[in-house]
């Protein structure tokens, strides 16, 4: 199994969702055996066909509606559809609507069929604002960015957690 | 047959798996089908209303935002309008590119279309995340061709969603030739994919409805007409410029739709692979005349379900054209043109084919040169007329025929066939008030 892969997800254009890729760019010294990908403005299949192409486990930074109060943070493995485990769920949208529909959730769904051993796990960070800042500028709304340091820091202890349980399954 | 079987409604509100929100109505009494309307229900859009006071090399890119699946088409029908506007030439590379450009786009919207939105209809599942689970071959060799013709996308145009590096007259930033000869390469190494896919084509049972129509699309003389040609009708066998869009498409209005409709030389016509496969097939790449082959198509067909068909027929003839073509730049490699142009006043149109059909832009820019008055007409909205023509022509069949699911089911999958991106089609009514 190789290392951990933490990828940030989202887009510079919808405020607080580019809070994943902001977050996986400000880990200047990540753990030894831990590699950064930013996944931007990826769609649901292109994101499906990067997951199978990795050996090992992924934590896949993003921001995420989880009926949190704003800026609250989670970490959860997400687990093939009809499997159950603990902590959160990605609800799928069903039936998707269109190829504009299918997103994180569907993503992951389809790559843990195609590959049921793929270990995905989640940071999500509830989001102040989702809609386009007309006003330009910085991407995040200002209450993300005060919560930056603070998830950075919960950020790192997760990746230290996860990278100490891949490096055990390794050894 | 009771009345109670015989005499029923089915309403299909927002269709899955297409693009945008159509909903089909049905009544049926006695057996007998007493209306049908496909109804679009989309919100309208306004590109045409928000590109007015734009800079002519600014259309291209904002318009491209009308659609994330046939962006690259509509930045090219753009920018062959304002080319056409301020009389610019393209040269030969830019026209290649161009056309790399366009068919690496065609690549991708066909092999999203049939593996994730058509497939899952004629193997039963209601989505790809089942067919994940029932045919996981399948949809892994899905994922790589899609990725790969993203990448291609990505390669000639700067990124795959929204491509920045082609403007007026020509590139911006030109590929990088090891980018470019990786591609080949890959393109290369992916035709057994191909052959699998035109392979579980074959397999799909296709339902066995026709009905004679118009096809329309683009000609050329040279070339297999996806970026360039004159305006092809199978009614009259006769071709027309492209400035005559608006007596072909003859756009009219009905209560049940937000978009507007077309017809030619008949009650309505159809635009897409299929028309493009009947009206040209002598120029496809021989690959890709086998494949029809092999899938059964000969022309002319009349079936809309095998749309599907022909877009797999276009998928190989996109690759075997692009590997031509890709030869042909790394042969000659690329210059740095000169992309300056003096803004100024014109009107012109300018056409290539999307993925799902003729697609038609035309500008008219001001004394300034900025945008006065803009107008695109999308396939969609040409192929919906046609769409509820082939579903009034059926339904009594299939009424008499199949139990009620089944036609519900039968008539998602003919819209389906089509590609339809509602989305797209759904734009700015034009308004005039009497005084």
């Amino acid at each position: 199994m190789s290392g951990l892969v933490v990828a940030g997800i989202g887009s510079r254009h919808l405020a607080d969702d580019c809070v994943g890729l902001r977050l996986v760019e400000s880990l200047d010294r990540p753990e030894a055996g831990v590699r950064r990908e930013l996944w931007e403005d990826a769609d649901a299949l292109t994101l499906a066909h990067r997951l199978l192409e990795l050996s090992g486990p992924v934590l896949l930074v993003d921001c995420a509606d989880m009926d949190l109060a704003p800026g609250e943070w989670r970490c959860f493995r997400v687990w093939p559809a009809g499997k159950q485990g603990t902590g959160g769920q990605l609800v799928l949208r069903s039936p998707p609507l269109s190829t504009h529909g299918p997103g994180l959730a569907e993503a992951v769904q389809i790559a843990l069929a195609l590959e049921p051993g793929l270990q995905v796990h989640v940071f999500g960070v509830q989001p102040f604002q989702v809609e386009p800042r007309p006003e330009g500028g910085e991407m995040l709304s200002p209450a993300m960015r005060s919560r930056l340091p603070a998830l950075r820091t919960a950020l790192r202890q997760r990746i230290r957690s996860l990278n100490t349980t891949t490096c055990r399954e390794e050894a | 047959m009771s009345s109670k079987d015989s005499t029923y409604s089915i309403s299909l509100d927002h269709v899955t798996r297409i693009e945008g929100h159509g909903s089909v109505r049905v009544s049926v009494r006695d057996g007998r089908v007493e209306e049908l309307t496909l109804a679009i229900v989309e919100a309208q859009r306004f590109f045409e209303s928000f590109t007015r006071g734009m800079l002519a090399h600014e259309i291209p890119w904002i318009v491209g935002r009308i659609c994330g699946i046939c962006c690259v088409a509509h930045q090219m029908a753009a920018s062959k309008a304002v080319e056409a506007a301020l009389g610019l030439e393209v040269s030969g590379q830019s026209r290649l590119l161009r056309r790399l450009l366009n068919e690496s786009q065609i690549l991708q919207s066909h092999l999203l279309h049939v593996y994730f939105l058509a497939v899952p209809d004629y193997v039963g599942v209601p989505s790809v995340l089942p067919l994940a689970r029932s045919h996981p071959e399948v949809v892994r060799r899905a994922l790589r061709l899609k990725h790969l013709a993203n990448e291609f996308t990505a390669v000639i145009g700067g990124r795959a969603l929204h491509p920045m590096a082609n403007t007026l007259r020509g590139w911006r930033r030109l590929p990088d030739l090891d980018a470019l000869a990786d591609i080949r390469r890959r393109l290369h190494a992916a035709l057994p994919d191909l052959e699998a896919t035109v392979t579980i084509a074959k397999t799909l049972e296709i339902p066995d409805f026709e009905r004679q129509t118009e096809y329309v699309s683009l000609r050329h003389p040279d070339e297999y007409a996806l970026y360039d040609g004159q305006v092809y009708s199978s009614d009259t066998g006769e071709l027309a410029p492209v400035s005559d869009y608006r007596q072909i498409t003859n756009e009219f209005t009905v209560p049940w739709s937000t978009a507007k409709w077309a017809r030619w030389h008949r009650e309505s016509y159809m635009v897409g692979a299929l028309a493009r496969v009947n009206n040209n097939f002598e120029q496809l790449h021989p690959a890709a005349r086998a494949a029809a082959e092999t899938l059964g198509l000969t022309v002319p067909c009349h079936n809309p379900y095998m749309n599907n068909l022909a877009q797999v027929v276009e998928i190989v003839h996109c690759v075997h054209s692009s590997l031509a073509m890709l030869d042909q730049v790394l042969d000659q490699g690329l210059e740095q043109e000169d992309i300056g142009y003096t803004p100024g006043p014109g009107q012109g149109v300018g056409a290539v084919e999307a993925p799902r059909g003729l697609l038609f832009h035309a500008y008219r820019l001001d004394d300034a040169g900025r945008c006065a008055e803009a107008d695109a007409v999308i396939p969609t909205s040409q192929n919906i007329n046609n769409i509820e023509q082939d579903m009034k022509a059926f339904a009594p069949r299939m009424v008499a025929s199949m139990p009620r699911d089944q036609v519900g089911l039968h008539l998602e999958m003919l819209l389906r066939a089509y590609d339809p991106c509602i989305s797209c089609s759904v734009h700015m009514l034009k308004v005039e008030f009497v005084p």
